[in-house]
């Protein structure tokens, strides 16, 4: 079956229809054409395609397209603004902490989350805070710099 | 590729119940489907209707108070126990169960009432809220009805739930005065990973409570209250009778988390080291 959702996704409105079965992901990728976010496993294990949904960080494999009406979506591509990187993608490239990249859009997206609700974590709070999101060419040592280099950025004491 | 469906995103419980017996073929609730849909997508288990409870008000209840302890409403969150002060204050062991369950971002979605009625051997939040003391307040078309957890768990994946009858949330009692309690999980890796062992203890020197529960070792959680073990005998022989009562009322198997053997052994090493941390040594 379809109906009719509508939800902002960076910013922006939308109002569609999609089929009942569609996914969150899916519907990002497909019909708004924002392929940012990534399908690794498929099955909420490895975080690539993790998204800020009304500010918590969710994996939008595990989300139906049903699910997100009514809701804000922020994916990779809202965070930047006209020709500009963000404070945190800024902060992957200086660390060295993208290789092949897949894993990176949900790397972002669980970091951006964790500094909102906590400006300064700590080693513990980051690797709790990215442990749903797995990558396979960093060794991960990196990310945890770069996620830490972004909050002090941010202010956040080191 | 989900196969087709009918999605239903009904206000109310008594909305949900209609829609529970008005459906036709076989018909999930999906809270947090952090479970259904990954198995939809499988093609594991393919509904022909999904009810979505999100918009039930009443199901997002996170209440305590000294007489009635806590209810814990059927669309409460793993991270919202996280990130709760009274939560924190109260009932520490279920935050330290909600941290060993899955990552961040399945815990913003996954809620406590899912896991209880998917009824996994392993699930997580089990030990944790037997131990505690809890009861599942169900709803019907017969009525409402309170289930104690422990008899909540029927076997493997399934639970006591009638037809038409859904979880509206649990009651959890009120703390035990001076208590201390904690779980112990082995998983295959430190990360987010399915419990291969899940122990919960909870003991009181002040109230003379001892309490234990296990996931992942049987069918179903195995929940021993010990208490009558450590008023009569003294420690060393309570203790000596806790670890054989253990190892006599779990029945773990062999599987890809850990072999049978194994399992036998760590959940008698947890139930120690639980012991002497929440008990401590000597008699009381």
């Amino acid at each position: 079956m379809k109906r009719t959702i509508s939800l902002t996704v960076n910013n922006r409105p939308y109002t569609f229809e999609v089929d009942d079965r569609k996914t969150l992901l899916e519907v990002l990728r497909k019909r708004l054409s924002l392929t940012g976010t990534k399908e690794g496993c498929g099955e909420g294990e490895c975080g690539a395609c993790t998204v800020i949904m009304d500010g918590q960080a969710v994996t939008s494999c595990l989300i139906l397209a049903v699910e997100a009406d009514g809701t804000d979506i922020e994916t990779i591509e809202g965070q930047s603004i006209d020709e500009d990187i963000s404070d945190v993608q800024q902060a992957f490239i200086d660390e060295g902490a993208v290789q092949c990249g897949f894993c990176t859009p949900g790397m972002v997206m669980s970091t951006e989350a964790l500094l909102r609700r906590n400006p300064n974590p700590s080693d513990e709070d980051i690797r709790v805070a990215l442990a749903g999101n797995l990558c396979r060419c960093t060794g991960y040592y990196t990310i945890i710099d770069a996620v830490k280099n972004a909050a002090n950025k941010r202010g956040g004491k080191k | 590729m989900i196969r087709d469906l009918a999605y239903h995103k009904p206000d109310t419980i008594k909305e949900t119940i209609e829609l529970l017996g008005s459906c036709e073929g076989k018909t999930s609730l999906l809270a947090g489907g952090t479970d259904l849909v990954v198995n939809m997508r499988k093609d594991a288990y393919h509904p022909d209707n999904v009810i979505d409870v999100k918009g039930i008000e009443e199901l997002k209840r996170l209440e305590y108070s000294e007489d009635e302890g806590l209810y814990l409403g059927g669309l409460v969150t793993c991270n919202q126990l996280i990130f709760s002060e009274m939560i924190n204050e109260k009932y520490p062991v279920l935050v330290e169960a909600c941290k060993k369950h899955s990552s961040h971002q399945i815990r913003n979605r996954a809620t406590v009432v899912g896991n209880i009625c998917g009824a996994s051997p392993g699930a997580d939040l089990a030990p944790a809220l037997l131990v505690l003391g809890t009861e599942v307040d169900v709803v019907g078309p017969n009525g409402e009805r309170l289930i104690p957890l422990v008899d909540f768990f029927t076997g493997v994946k399934r639970n006591a739930l009638e037809e038409g009858e859904i979880v509206r949330g649990l009651k959890v009692a009120s703390p035990i005065k001076g208590y201390k309690a904690n779980y112990s999980k082995k998983a295959r890796i430190k990360g987010p990973d399915l419990s291969a062992v899940g122990v919960a203890g909870l003991a009181s020197r002040e109230e003379g409570v001892v309490r234990f529960a296990f996931g992942a070792v049987a069918p179903t959680p195995v929940y021993l209250d010990v208490s009558d073990l450590f008023a009569e005998k003294d420690y060393k022989a309570a203790k000596e009778e806790l670890m054989e009562k253990v190892d006599a009322s779990i029945s773990p198997i062999t599987d890809v988390r850990s072999t049978e053997k194994y399992r036998r052994r760590i959940a008698g090493v947890y139930t120690r080291r639980l012991l002497e941390e929440l008990w401590g040594e000597g008699d009381k």
